[in-house]
């Protein structure tokens, strides 16, 4: 007869327990006494001993699921029976008889459907060789040789879908094979069918390799950084994001007006990327929480006193991010200028390490691409980098009519170690006024 | 190719070499009046004369130095050791001097010197007899290790040895030197250091073995072949350098390796083999990898006990069933 | 400046409670073993010694001969290899006694006129000495201030031994092989101040391309086959170099240098009888400074006379005062002789250092006194008094050779600063003989 383990009150404040780790395989014989399980409760992890002979027919809960106190965890039983009625009672049962509490929906009863439509062949929990699947996929990790995990994931086949036949169900060559099989000749090939496929695969030489081939190319010193130092900041500093549309009307006309200057003079036509460089660091000037850097292990925060604006710029084989040193002190012609050398050296590979590194804020920007908005990753040590997007025609209204606009979308990535959102925000209104506003750069 | 035993497919190539270059001497102990402990240069006194035939004082530290001396001064010294276990007196000699001394000097100066005579177990000579020392030296850069399995492999590499500018360690088989087999006759018959003998084809499972193990490995063979699985047999011959190319092509094949091994299995030649199959084939690996090795002891004396010391055939047997998952 | 005759102060056997004997300059010490047995005269039918035919096997008769060896060679009789039958026990001595001779070297002995020496090569071997005393001062310097690594264990006193041998000796055929102490030899047989101190800086352009260190110094050209780390592991190798010049018939012997504590190891025991029972062309020397790192002979050794040593061997053995070049110069010839003739034989040349053992010695182990009076027979000085008083060349000439020689060991360093460190790929170099390295992992 089929013998339920509920989950027991094990302290006195303890209203559920989450079973931490299985101390018992599916259809391991079990004594009075033994411990199946470890159980954390709020005050501390404790053994799960059971008080019946019998065997373990099967582990209602994986391993982090928290239980009520008296809901099921465990049927224990003899080997073959049928425990479907004592599962449907459990799950039927509302209240404190309900299994996991983890996934939410299935509070509704459809926990029930899955425990009780789930097929149970008698032979399977006996079977020493083949263990049942759902022991594999249940403690979260899907055993498979090497092998045949490249296999698998050459041919698209999903691994957890596998039933593995290997010791302790590992999912071993043969078994891909038998799901590849299954896929060409049909869900009737037999075992030796499969074996002759294997070998014909193997035949043929490459059996493993993507349709089509590809080309290696190794992975240049630049990639390496360009990895190293994004992955450092994108896992290493909690990134968040701020969007602004912003009005471009003005900026494009005293764009216009500017450059009929420059021109006039013999000087650097300014870009828009230009004008937002210098919008930047003027209102970096203003947020000196964004012109920052959160230095982990000096353990402290700096509050930059220079403004060193760094531009990404695409090269060949990555990018690289030369720095107009104190942006904020410098004129729109100057700027450009600078920006336009620093590029061009970048491009040729010119750039020495004091021309790229010192930065304390980054701008990107992929407008020329035709895209809209996107986000970046931080450059780090800065706190913040500024992705730019393209200028958009947009109807917009102004004093209910709809007229031809201009708008361009910018969004600030944070480092949420130092700013905030709040932070954030400000310092995007103040880059939004000047951009928005160009003549306020004057002020 | 003419049929003979694994001593004098040995003999025949020191004979040969001597007869080529004067510079080649043969020095250990009984080699020359005993005729060889285990009558491997027989009769090479007569021909050669004292001077080039050397019996030597039981003293390996001392005549090892020795050559190794000789080997710096410009002569291509053979020592023999009556038996590898008592290579452990010279110990200091091989280690310090023979691998080190060309690192050292800058490259100044060469060893090109032979040492050899039979390594591993032969039979209930207990503990101090019965000690295979391929991955102690193995471990060692500036040393080549070689260790045959058969007559004509025997015959073939030693003469590469020989030949060879580096101290080379050959390693024998006491218990093989009755051995008979085709050699060839051929005076120039070098087999090249650092390639593996690929001794039977197969595709379901990749068996590694050297030396006497090799043996062992043919009879697994066999067994699997009358199951319906065929082995793939690979004699690396040399130990350092280790063709692993070889093995790794074998394996991407079969994708299924049992290294058999009469080493003791701690950081032995089994573990090296094992550790540089998953770096250069880890997805083609479809199980672990096995290995069969002497029991982690000493050699024991009563004879059951040596018995089940050694690599066993049923044992490997077993293994190659296992990653087969039979 | 000593007195030619000064006596020898033979100091071992002190504390054995006798004295091996005491002359003033001339033999010293005498052995001869005598069979007293009911039969006058010894076998000589012992049979040919298994294995060793005749390029090998050592011919020496089984008869007295002591009367009739030269002067040089410390001998002595051999007991009959074989016993008559046991029957008659007749060959079976009743008693066995020992004396021994040996011949020293003493310092003072001989002027270089005595000795075969020019007034140009006494000079030369002056400028030799003055060279490894002012190499290895700069060296220490150099240790201080870091710009050298590990260990250095200095030769400073120690540099009569070297000049006088390599003097010697046929340098480039003759070869030469000594322990981890061996700047004061390589500078002695012509290695370069620049490579020597290259290689100690551990840079590419060194002897060993900063692959050796202080302890391993190699040249090919010199035919110094190393200083050896491993103490005594290299006298087998000595004797193997020497074997390969018999083998090849080239005339050439082989020096091997290795210290007191050296003859506490097995393969400096095993390595001697080799040389004599092969009859090979070396001489070994023993380079007793007293001290083994910190440890004095008496206190390491239950014989420490250690020609007496040899007689185990069967080979000559001599004492020289190795304080006195012209001593050590005299008895390497004699001795060099000897091996040429496939006579090796083991000579003690008693030297002192002034320095510890390496640069991290304390010397608790000796007073300051013991190091002062030694300090008397500094053999630079000595050959210095020597020249002067044999007006071979004014004090303002040899000053004048000091500045030189200084100015040569400035240049070394400034060479070793100034050349390349070893790239990083030659760490994979010079392993094997062949350059592709399928070898390593």
């Amino acid at each position: 007869m089929a013998i339920p383990v509920e989950m027991p009150k094990m302290s006195d404040t303890m209203e559920e327990g989450v079973v931490v780790a299985w101390m018992a395989e599916e259809g391991q014989e079990v004594a009075a006494g033994d411990i199946i399980a470890q159980v954390e409760t709020d005050k501390a992890t404790m053994d799960l001993e059971v008080y019946d002979d019998g065997v373990l027919l099967k582990r209602v809960v994986e391993e982090g699921d928290a239980v009520p106190i008296g809901g099921l965890i465990a049927v224990l039983g003899s080997k073959g029976e049928d425990i479907s009625d004592l599962l449907a009672r459990y799950a039927g049962s509302s209240g404190d008889g309900a299994a996991a509490t983890k996934p939410a929906k299935d509070q509704d009863g459809s926990v029930a459907e899955a425990l009780v439509s789930e097929p149970e062949p008698e032979n399977k929990q006996a079977s020493a060789t083949a263990p049942p699947e759902e022991l594999v996929t249940q403690t979260g990790r899907v055993k498979s040789s090497p092998l045949a995990r490249k296999l698998a994931d050459d041919h698209g086949i999903d691994l957890a879908a596998v039933p593995g036949t290997g010791p302790e169900g590992r999912i071993i060559k043969r078994d891909i094979e038998a799901r590849m099989g299954e896929s060409l000749v049909g869900k009737g090939a037999r075992k030796d069918e499969a074996r002759r496929l294997r070998v014909a695969t193997l035949s043929t030489g490459r059996p493993s390799s993507v349709e089509g081939g590809y080309e290696s190319v190794g992975i240049s010193q630049m990639r390496k950084t360009v990895a190293r130092r994004l992955a450092e900041s994108k896992f290493g500093s909690p990134h968040f994001y701020l969007t602004a549309d912003l009005a471009m009307e003005r900026a494009v006309a005293a764009r216009k007006q500017i450059n009929e200057i420059t021109e006039a003079q013999g000087l650097a036509r300014i870009s828009f990327n230009d004008l937002i460089t210098k919008a930047c660091a003027h209102a970096l000037r203003e947020h000196r929480w964004i012109n920052a850097s959160y230095l982990e292990q000096e353990g402290e925060v700096r509050l930059h006193n220079d403004i060193h604006v760094a531009v990404a710029v695409a090269v060949d084989d990555g990018l690289i991010t030369p720095v107009i040193r104190h942006a904020d002190e410098k004129g729109l012609s100057e700027i450009a200028s600078e920006t336009r050398a620093l590029a061009e050296r970048a491009r040729a590979k010119e750039l020495q390490p004091e021309e790229y590194s010192g930065s304390t804020f980054t701008t990107s920007n992929l407008g020329m691409f035709g895209i809209d908005e996107f986000t970046a990753i931080i450059n780090p040590p800065n706190a913040c980098i500024l992705a730019i997007g393209t200028i958009r025609d947009v109807p917009v209204v102004e004093e209910g009519e709809v007229i031809a606009g201009k708008r361009m979308k910018i969004t600030l990535s944070c480092d949420h170690r130092i700013v905030d959102g709040a932070t954030g925000a400000r310092f995007l209104a103040t880059v939004r006024k000047y951009i928005e506003d160009p003549l306020t750069l004057l002020l | 190719m003419a049929e003979i035993q694994f001593r004098e497919a040995i003999r025949q190539a020191m004979v040969e070499e001597m007869r080529r270059d004067e510079s080649i001497f043969l020095m250990g102990e009984e080699v020359a009046e005993y005729h060889g402990a285990y009558k491997v240069s027989q009769g090479m006194l007569a021909e050669f004369g004292s001077k080039r035939v050397i019996d030597t004082p039981i003293s390996e530290n001392g005549f090892s130095g020795l050559g190794i001396g000789a080997a710096m001064n410009g002569l291509r010294p053979i020592i023999e050791f009556m038996t590898f276990n008592f290579s452990f007196v010279a110990f200091d000699q091989i280690i310090n001097n023979a691998a080190k001394i060309r690192y050292m000097s800058g490259g100044q100066f060469r060893v090109p010197i032979v040492f050899r005579g039979p390594n591993g177990a032969a039979g209930q000579l207990g503990a101090t007899h019965n000690t295979s020392t391929e991955s102690i030296f193995a471990t060692l850069p500036g040393l080549k290790v070689v260790s045959p399995s058969n007559p004509d492999d025997a015959k073939g590499l030693l003469k590469t040895a020989i030949r060879d500018d580096n101290p080379v360690l050959f390693l024998e088989s006491e218990v093989m030197y009755g051995m008979k087999g085709d050699v060839s006759e051929d005076e120039d018959y070098l087999i090249p250091i650092g390639k593996a003998r690929m001794a039977r084809e197969g595709e379901d499972v990749t068996i590694v073995a050297h030396g006497r193990s090799y043996w062992v490995a043919l009879k697994v063979a066999d067994r699997l072949s009358a199951d319906g699985y065929s082995a793939e047999v690979i004699d690396p011959r040399t130990i350092r350098p280790l063709d692993i190319e070889s093995i790794v092509a074998s394996i991407k094949k079969t994708n299924r390796c049992v290294i058999i091994d009469e080493s003791t299995p701690f950081a032995g030649i089994s573990a090296e083999i094992t550790y540089q199959i998953q770096e250069l084939a880890f997805d083609y690996l479809d199980a672990p990898i096995a290995r069969i090795t002497a029991k982690d002891t000493p050699a024991p004396y009563a004879k059951n006990l040596m018995e089940y010391y050694m690599p066993g055939e049923d044992d490997a047997y077993e293994a190659c069933r296992r990653v087969m998952y039979l | 400046m000593p007195t030619q005759n000064r006596p020898i102060p033979i100091r071992i056997g002190l504390f054995k409670g006798f004295f091996i004997g005491v002359g003033c300059a001339a033999t010293l010490v005498r052995l001869d073993l005598i069979h007293s047995s009911g039969t006058s005269n010894h076998c000589s039918n012992h049979p040919n010694q298994s294995g060793m035919a005749n390029e090998i096997q050592r011919n020496k008769t089984q008869s007295k001969r002591s009367a009739k060896t030269s002067k040089s060679t410390a001998t002595r009789t051999r007991a009959p290899k074989t016993r008559a039958p046991a029957s008659t026990n007749a060959n079976f001595p009743d008693e066995i006694n020992i004396s021994l001779t040996f011949e020293t070297y003493p310092a003072g002995k001989y002027t270089h006129g005595d000795v075969g020496l020019s007034d140009h090569q006494v000079l030369s071997m002056y400028q030799n000495m003055l060279l490894q005393r002012r190499f290895e001062e700069r060296a220490a310097q150099m240790y201080g201030k870091q710009k050298i690594g590990g260990f250095l264990h200095l030769y400073i006193g120690q540099e009569a031994v070297s000049t006088g041998s390599a003097a010697a000796i046929n340098i480039g055929s003759d070869s030469v092989i000594t322990a981890y102490r061996d700047h004061g030899l390589g500078l002695a047989l012509g290695m370069s101040a620049n490579e020597c101190m290259a290689e100690l800086f551990g840079k590419v352009t060194g002897c060993s391309r900063g692959k050796g260190g202080s302890m391993h110094f190699f040249s090919k050209e010199c035919r110094l086959f190393g200083g050896h780390g491993i103490v005594g592991a290299h006298v087998p190798v000595g004797v193997g170099i020497a074997f390969a010049h018999k083998y090849k018939d080239d005339g050439g012997i082989c020096l091997i240098y290795f210290g007191d504590g050296a003859v506490g190891q097995g393969a400096v025991h095993e390595a001697s009888n080799l040389a004599s029972l092969y009859e090979l062309p070396a001489i070994l020397i023993i380079e007793n400074n007293e001290y083994a790192m910190g440890t004095a002979i008496h206190r390491a050794f239950a014989e420490p006379r250690f020609t007496y040593h040899a007689v185990s061997y069967d080979m000559p053995a001599a004492v020289v005062d190795g304080m006195d070049v012209f001593s050590v110069y005299k008895a390497i010839q004699v001795h060099a002789d000897l091996a040429r003739q496939r006579k090796p034989s083991i000579l003690e040349v008693r030297t002192y250092r002034y320095r510890g053992h390496s640069m991290s010695d304390p010397m608790n182990y000796r007073t300051k006194e013991e190091l002062d009076s030694k300090k008397n027979e500094d053999p630079i000085l000595r050959l210095k008094a020597y020249i002067v008083e044999h007006q071979l060349a004014t004090l303002k000439i040899l000053d004048q050779i000091d500045e030189e020689v200084k100015e040569v060991v400035l240049r070394s360093v400034e060479f070793a600063e100034e050349s390349p460190v070893p790239d990083l790929d030659t760490i994979y170099e010079n392993i094997y003989e062949e350059s592709d390295y399928p070898y390593l992992v």
